[in-house]
Protein backbone atom coordinates (compact mmCIF):
# COMPACT_ATOMS: atom_id res chain seq x y z
CA UNK A 1 0.00 0.00 0.00
CA UNK A 2 1.67 3.33 -1.02
CA UNK A 3 0.60 6.96 0.51
CA UNK A 4 -2.63 8.01 -0.74
CA UNK A 5 -3.45 4.62 -1.78
CA UNK A 6 -7.52 4.96 -2.88
CA UNK A 7 -7.87 1.20 -3.46
CA UNK A 8 -9.61 0.75 -0.53
CA UNK A 9 -12.68 2.24 0.73
CA UNK A 10 -12.90 4.07 4.24
CA UNK A 11 -14.53 1.11 6.30
CA UNK A 12 -11.72 -1.35 4.62
CA UNK A 13 -9.20 0.74 5.88
CA UNK A 14 -10.90 0.99 9.60
CA UNK A 15 -11.73 -1.84 10.16
CA UNK A 16 -7.95 -3.54 8.57
CA UNK A 17 -6.20 -1.36 11.16
CA UNK A 18 -8.48 -1.99 14.07
CA UNK A 19 -6.73 -5.75 13.28
CA UNK A 20 -3.35 -4.24 13.07
CA UNK A 21 -2.67 -3.84 9.87
CA UNK A 22 -0.21 -0.53 9.88
CA UNK A 23 -0.48 -0.05 5.99
CA UNK A 24 -4.40 0.68 6.58
CA UNK A 25 -3.26 3.15 9.52
CA UNK A 26 -1.38 4.72 7.27
CA UNK A 27 -3.06 5.18 4.70
CA UNK A 28 -6.14 6.26 7.25
CA UNK A 29 -3.49 8.80 8.55
CA UNK A 30 -2.30 10.22 5.06
CA UNK A 31 -5.96 10.75 4.46
CA UNK A 32 -6.83 12.71 7.53
CA UNK A 33 -3.45 14.05 9.02
CA UNK A 34 -3.35 17.33 6.87
CA UNK A 35 -7.03 18.32 7.40
CA UNK A 36 -6.65 17.47 11.55
CA UNK A 37 -3.28 19.53 11.40
CA UNK A 38 -5.40 22.77 9.42
CA UNK A 39 -8.08 22.18 11.63
CA UNK A 40 -5.45 22.35 15.10
CA UNK A 41 -3.82 25.38 13.58
CA UNK A 42 -6.92 27.59 13.28
CA UNK A 43 -7.85 26.43 16.52
CA UNK A 44 -4.54 26.70 18.57
CA UNK A 45 -2.69 29.19 16.98
CA UNK A 46 0.36 27.72 17.75
CA UNK A 47 2.46 25.14 15.22
CA UNK A 48 4.28 22.79 17.89
CA UNK A 49 1.20 22.45 20.19
CA UNK A 50 -1.32 21.72 16.82
CA UNK A 51 1.65 18.94 15.88
CA UNK A 52 1.29 17.67 19.14
CA UNK A 53 -2.53 17.23 18.97
CA UNK A 54 -2.63 15.57 16.08
CA UNK A 55 0.21 13.48 17.00
CA UNK A 56 -1.55 12.55 20.30
CA UNK A 57 -5.11 12.10 18.12
CA UNK A 58 -3.49 10.37 15.32
CA UNK A 59 -1.87 7.77 17.78
CA UNK A 60 -5.22 7.34 20.05
CA UNK A 61 -7.01 6.29 17.35
CA UNK A 62 -4.81 3.47 16.83
CA UNK A 63 -4.71 2.38 20.53
CA UNK A 64 -9.02 3.12 20.61
CA UNK A 65 -9.96 1.99 17.23
CA UNK A 66 -12.01 -0.70 18.76
CA UNK A 67 -14.08 1.71 20.37
CA UNK A 68 -15.61 3.04 17.43
CA UNK A 69 -18.58 0.67 16.71
CA UNK A 70 -19.18 2.34 13.55
CA UNK A 71 -16.35 2.19 11.22
CA UNK A 72 -17.84 4.29 9.05
CA UNK A 73 -18.25 7.14 11.64
CA UNK A 74 -14.11 7.30 11.61
CA UNK A 75 -13.98 11.02 9.97
CA UNK A 76 -16.68 12.07 12.65
CA UNK A 77 -15.01 10.26 15.30
CA UNK A 78 -11.57 11.60 14.83
CA UNK A 79 -12.41 15.24 14.41
CA UNK A 80 -14.58 14.58 17.99
CA UNK A 81 -10.71 13.52 19.47
CA UNK A 82 -8.95 15.99 18.01
CA UNK A 83 -11.62 18.42 18.99
CA UNK A 84 -11.23 17.43 22.72
CA UNK A 85 -7.94 17.33 22.64
CA UNK A 86 -7.69 20.82 21.47
CA UNK A 87 -10.31 22.16 24.18
CA UNK A 88 -8.30 20.92 26.75
CA UNK A 89 -4.73 22.70 25.55
CA UNK A 90 -6.94 25.80 25.43
CA UNK A 91 -8.04 25.02 29.21
CA UNK A 92 -4.56 24.76 30.06
CA UNK A 93 -3.41 27.61 28.56
CA UNK A 94 -5.70 29.28 30.28
CA UNK A 95 -4.90 27.66 33.62
CA UNK A 96 -1.29 28.08 33.58
CA UNK A 97 -0.69 31.74 34.26
CA UNK A 98 2.79 31.56 32.42
CA UNK A 99 1.19 30.58 29.71
CA UNK A 100 -1.78 33.35 29.76
CA UNK A 101 -0.79 36.43 27.35
CA UNK A 102 -0.52 39.80 28.96
CA UNK A 103 -3.73 41.69 27.91
CA UNK A 104 -1.81 44.48 26.97
CA UNK A 105 0.17 42.45 24.61
CA UNK A 106 -2.52 41.20 23.02
CA UNK A 107 -4.30 44.82 23.26
CA UNK A 108 -7.11 42.95 24.89
CA UNK A 109 -8.99 44.37 28.08
CA UNK A 110 -9.30 41.99 30.90
CA UNK A 111 -12.90 41.73 30.79
CA UNK A 112 -12.52 40.08 27.46
CA UNK A 113 -13.37 43.32 24.99
CA UNK A 114 -10.84 44.56 22.13
CA UNK A 115 -9.75 47.66 22.60
CA UNK A 116 -8.97 49.34 19.63
CA UNK A 117 -7.11 52.06 20.72
CA UNK A 118 -4.36 49.63 22.33
CA UNK A 119 -4.96 47.65 19.28
CA UNK A 120 -3.64 50.56 17.00
CA UNK A 121 -0.13 49.23 17.93
CA UNK A 122 -0.51 46.09 16.49
CA UNK A 123 0.96 45.73 13.12
CA UNK A 124 -2.11 44.25 10.58
CA UNK A 125 -5.23 43.37 11.30
CA UNK A 126 -4.54 39.56 11.08
CA UNK A 127 -2.52 40.00 14.61
CA UNK A 128 -5.71 41.73 16.60
CA UNK A 129 -8.11 38.97 14.96
CA UNK A 130 -5.63 36.81 16.57
CA UNK A 131 -5.76 37.98 19.59
CA UNK A 132 -9.65 38.53 19.41
CA UNK A 133 -9.67 34.49 18.96
CA UNK A 134 -8.02 34.28 21.73
CA UNK A 135 -10.61 35.71 24.05
CA UNK A 136 -13.04 33.23 23.66
CA UNK A 137 -13.93 30.19 25.36
CA UNK A 138 -12.34 27.20 24.32
CA UNK A 139 -15.60 25.74 23.32
CA UNK A 140 -16.91 28.83 21.38
CA UNK A 141 -13.42 28.54 20.03
CA UNK A 142 -13.25 25.47 18.11
CA UNK A 143 -16.97 25.00 17.50
CA UNK A 144 -16.16 28.43 15.43
CA UNK A 145 -13.68 27.22 13.83
CA UNK A 146 -15.42 24.12 12.75
CA UNK A 147 -18.24 25.98 11.54
CA UNK A 148 -16.64 28.64 10.36
CA UNK A 149 -13.40 27.64 8.64
CA UNK A 150 -13.49 24.30 7.99
CA UNK A 151 -16.95 24.53 6.95
CA UNK A 152 -19.67 22.06 9.10
CA UNK A 153 -23.14 22.60 9.23
CA UNK A 154 -24.16 23.51 12.59
CA UNK A 155 -25.69 19.77 12.29
CA UNK A 156 -22.17 18.00 11.68
CA UNK A 157 -20.50 20.41 14.01
CA UNK A 158 -22.92 19.20 16.75
CA UNK A 159 -22.45 15.25 15.73
CA UNK A 160 -18.44 16.34 15.79
CA UNK A 161 -18.71 16.98 19.54
CA UNK A 162 -21.22 15.39 20.30
CA UNK A 163 -23.46 17.83 22.03
CA UNK A 164 -26.96 19.10 20.82
CA UNK A 165 -27.10 21.41 17.83
CA UNK A 166 -29.03 23.96 19.88
CA UNK A 167 -25.48 24.46 22.59
CA UNK A 168 -23.52 24.46 18.57
CA UNK A 169 -25.69 27.62 17.78
CA UNK A 170 -25.61 29.59 20.84
CA UNK A 171 -21.76 28.51 20.99
CA UNK A 172 -21.34 30.02 17.89
CA UNK A 173 -23.83 33.17 18.23
CA UNK A 174 -21.45 33.63 21.19
CA UNK A 175 -18.29 33.40 19.18
CA UNK A 176 -19.17 35.18 16.42
CA UNK A 177 -20.89 38.22 18.41
CA UNK A 178 -17.23 38.14 20.21
CA UNK A 179 -15.44 38.64 17.49
CA UNK A 180 -17.38 41.33 15.40
CA UNK A 181 -16.97 43.28 18.97
CA UNK A 182 -13.32 42.68 18.99
CA UNK A 183 -13.29 43.85 15.57
CA UNK A 184 -15.25 46.69 15.41
CA UNK A 185 -13.33 49.55 14.12
CA UNK A 186 -10.63 47.28 11.96
CA UNK A 187 -13.08 46.13 9.13
CA UNK B 1 -20.94 11.29 8.35
CA UNK B 2 -17.62 11.39 7.13
CA UNK B 3 -15.30 14.57 7.08
CA UNK B 4 -14.16 13.89 3.81
CA UNK B 5 -17.39 14.69 2.38
CA UNK B 6 -18.38 17.17 4.69
CA UNK B 7 -15.88 19.74 5.10
CA UNK B 8 -15.88 22.37 2.59
CA UNK B 9 -19.43 21.85 1.79
CA UNK B 10 -20.45 25.59 3.79
CA UNK B 11 -22.05 27.10 6.66
CA UNK B 12 -25.76 26.02 6.84
CA UNK B 13 -27.97 29.41 7.08
CA UNK B 14 -29.01 29.57 10.23
CA UNK B 15 -32.53 31.63 10.55
CA UNK B 16 -32.53 33.49 13.94
CA UNK B 17 -28.57 34.37 13.10
CA UNK B 18 -29.23 34.94 9.21
CA UNK B 19 -28.26 38.51 9.34
CA UNK B 20 -25.73 38.79 11.78
CA UNK B 21 -23.99 35.83 10.12
CA UNK B 22 -24.05 37.74 6.70
CA UNK B 23 -23.16 40.76 8.06
CA UNK B 24 -20.24 39.22 10.47
CA UNK B 25 -18.80 37.00 7.17
CA UNK B 26 -19.09 39.78 5.03
CA UNK B 27 -17.33 42.37 6.97
CA UNK B 28 -14.68 39.91 8.45
CA UNK B 29 -14.13 37.85 4.84
CA UNK B 30 -10.87 39.33 4.42
CA UNK B 31 -9.11 38.90 7.35
CA UNK B 32 -10.64 35.58 8.20
CA UNK B 33 -9.36 34.19 4.71
CA UNK B 34 -6.12 35.97 5.88
CA UNK B 35 -6.27 33.86 8.80
CA UNK B 36 -6.74 30.47 7.30
CA UNK B 37 -4.09 31.06 4.72
CA UNK B 38 -1.26 31.83 7.54
CA UNK B 39 -2.61 28.44 9.03
CA UNK B 40 -2.43 25.94 6.02
CA UNK B 41 0.05 23.55 6.46
CA UNK B 42 2.96 22.79 4.00
CA UNK B 43 3.90 19.52 3.31
CA UNK B 44 6.54 19.29 4.94
CA UNK B 45 5.00 20.03 8.45
CA UNK B 46 3.16 16.88 7.81
CA UNK B 47 6.30 14.96 7.04
CA UNK B 48 7.37 14.97 10.46
CA UNK B 49 4.30 14.73 12.59
CA UNK B 50 3.45 11.49 9.89
CA UNK B 51 7.05 9.68 10.83
CA UNK B 52 6.65 10.18 14.74
CA UNK B 53 2.63 9.12 14.59
CA UNK B 54 3.88 6.13 12.89
CA UNK B 55 6.98 5.21 14.90
CA UNK B 56 4.78 5.11 17.80
CA UNK B 57 2.18 2.91 16.18
CA UNK B 58 5.05 0.95 15.13
CA UNK B 59 6.73 0.50 18.47
CA UNK B 60 2.80 -0.01 19.52
CA UNK B 61 2.08 -2.93 17.40
CA UNK B 62 5.43 -5.43 18.12
CA UNK B 63 3.99 -5.37 21.56
CA UNK B 64 0.57 -6.79 20.03
CA UNK B 65 -0.91 -10.18 20.61
CA UNK B 66 0.48 -13.49 19.48
CA UNK B 67 -1.12 -16.89 18.30
CA UNK B 68 0.44 -19.70 19.33
CA UNK B 69 0.19 -22.68 16.88
CA UNK B 70 2.20 -26.04 16.34
CA UNK B 71 4.56 -27.56 13.57
CA UNK B 72 3.73 -30.75 12.03
CA UNK B 73 5.83 -32.38 14.44
CA UNK B 74 4.46 -31.04 17.08
CA UNK B 75 6.79 -28.03 18.54
CA UNK B 76 4.50 -25.11 19.22
CA UNK B 77 5.49 -21.42 18.19
CA UNK B 78 3.67 -18.24 18.92
CA UNK B 79 3.52 -15.31 15.46
CA UNK B 80 1.77 -11.64 15.92
CA UNK B 81 -1.29 -11.89 15.23
CA UNK B 82 -1.09 -9.29 13.40
CA UNK B 83 1.12 -10.97 10.77
CA UNK B 84 -1.14 -13.73 10.79
CA UNK B 85 -3.73 -12.07 9.65
CA UNK B 86 -1.66 -9.97 7.14
CA UNK B 87 -0.87 -13.39 5.67
CA UNK B 88 -4.79 -14.04 5.05
CA UNK B 89 -5.67 -10.59 3.83
CA UNK B 90 -2.84 -10.49 1.08
CA UNK B 91 -4.15 -14.16 0.10
CA UNK B 92 -7.45 -12.27 -0.25
CA UNK B 93 -6.83 -9.35 -1.93
CA UNK B 94 -5.07 -11.65 -4.36
CA UNK B 95 -8.15 -12.32 -5.55
CA UNK B 96 -9.80 -10.52 -8.35
CA UNK B 97 -12.26 -8.06 -7.20
CA UNK B 98 -12.10 -8.83 -3.50
CA UNK B 99 -10.86 -6.22 -0.53
CA UNK B 100 -10.23 -8.30 2.76
CA UNK B 101 -11.97 -6.84 5.90
CA UNK B 102 -11.64 -8.46 9.47
CA UNK B 103 -9.98 -11.56 9.63
CA UNK B 104 -9.97 -13.73 12.01
CA UNK B 105 -7.62 -17.09 12.66
CA UNK B 106 -8.20 -18.95 15.22
CA UNK B 107 -5.69 -22.17 16.97
CA UNK B 108 -7.16 -25.47 16.05
CA UNK B 109 -6.95 -29.52 15.59
CA UNK B 110 -5.54 -32.09 17.86
CA UNK B 111 -3.04 -31.02 19.70
CA UNK B 112 -4.41 -27.33 19.15
CA UNK B 113 -2.41 -25.66 17.27
CA UNK B 114 -1.93 -27.98 14.65
CA UNK B 115 -4.21 -26.05 11.93
CA UNK B 116 -6.41 -23.07 11.72
CA UNK B 117 -9.84 -22.23 11.43
CA UNK B 118 -10.04 -18.56 9.52
CA UNK B 119 -13.16 -16.36 9.60
CA UNK B 120 -13.33 -13.34 7.17
CA UNK B 121 -15.24 -10.57 6.28
CA UNK B 122 -14.87 -8.95 2.87
CA UNK B 123 -15.87 -6.63 0.29
CA UNK B 124 -16.48 -7.34 -3.21
CA UNK B 125 -16.54 -5.82 -6.60
CA UNK B 126 -20.64 -5.09 -7.99
CA UNK B 127 -20.90 -7.95 -10.81
CA UNK B 128 -18.99 -10.91 -9.20
CA UNK B 129 -20.01 -13.84 -8.90
CA UNK B 130 -19.88 -14.69 -5.40
CA UNK B 131 -19.97 -18.74 -5.08
CA UNK B 132 -16.74 -19.13 -7.74
CA UNK B 133 -15.42 -16.19 -5.99
CA UNK B 134 -15.62 -18.16 -2.60
CA UNK B 135 -13.76 -20.79 -3.99
CA UNK B 136 -11.29 -19.16 -5.18
CA UNK B 137 -10.44 -17.01 -1.82
CA UNK B 138 -10.86 -20.42 -0.07
CA UNK B 139 -8.36 -21.85 -2.34
CA UNK B 140 -5.70 -18.58 -2.02
CA UNK B 141 -5.71 -19.07 2.14
CA UNK B 142 -5.34 -22.53 2.48
CA UNK B 143 -2.37 -22.38 0.18
CA UNK B 144 -1.32 -18.97 1.72
CA UNK B 145 -1.94 -20.56 5.50
CA UNK B 146 0.08 -23.83 4.93
CA UNK B 147 3.17 -22.40 2.65
CA UNK B 148 3.37 -19.41 5.29
CA UNK B 149 2.36 -20.94 8.75
CA UNK B 150 2.89 -24.66 7.95
CA UNK B 151 -0.64 -25.48 9.15
CA UNK B 152 -3.35 -26.27 7.52
CA UNK B 153 -6.58 -23.80 7.32
CA UNK B 154 -9.03 -26.69 8.22
CA UNK B 155 -12.38 -24.40 7.86
CA UNK B 156 -12.89 -21.15 6.14
CA UNK B 157 -15.63 -19.15 6.74
CA UNK B 158 -16.47 -16.10 4.65
CA UNK B 159 -18.90 -13.22 4.88
CA UNK B 160 -19.58 -11.12 1.97
CA UNK B 161 -20.22 -7.90 3.85
CA UNK B 162 -20.62 -5.52 1.48
CA UNK B 163 -20.58 -4.41 -2.58
CA UNK B 164 -18.76 -1.82 -3.99
CA UNK B 165 -18.39 -0.05 -7.61
CA UNK B 166 -15.07 0.81 -9.27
Amino acid sequence: MTRHDDRFDLVTLVVRAREGDIDAFESLVDRYETKLLRFCLRTLGDRQDAEDVVQDTLVQAWKSLNALSEPAAFGTWIYRLASNKCTDMLRRRMARPSDAQDPDDMSIHPDGRASVEKSVEARTALQHFSSVLQTLSSEQRVAWVLHQMEGLSYAEVAATLGISEGSVRGRIHRARTAVMEGMEGWT
Amino acid sequence: MDMNEHVGSGAEPDQTNDDLQRESDAQLRGVIDEYMATFEPEPEDTAGVRERILQLVRDDLYRGPSTRLQTEHGHPFSISTAAVRSIVRRAVDSVDGIRARSVDVEPAGEPEGSAATVSLTLAMRAGISFAPTAEAIRGAVSAAVLSELGIPAVRIDINAEDVYVD
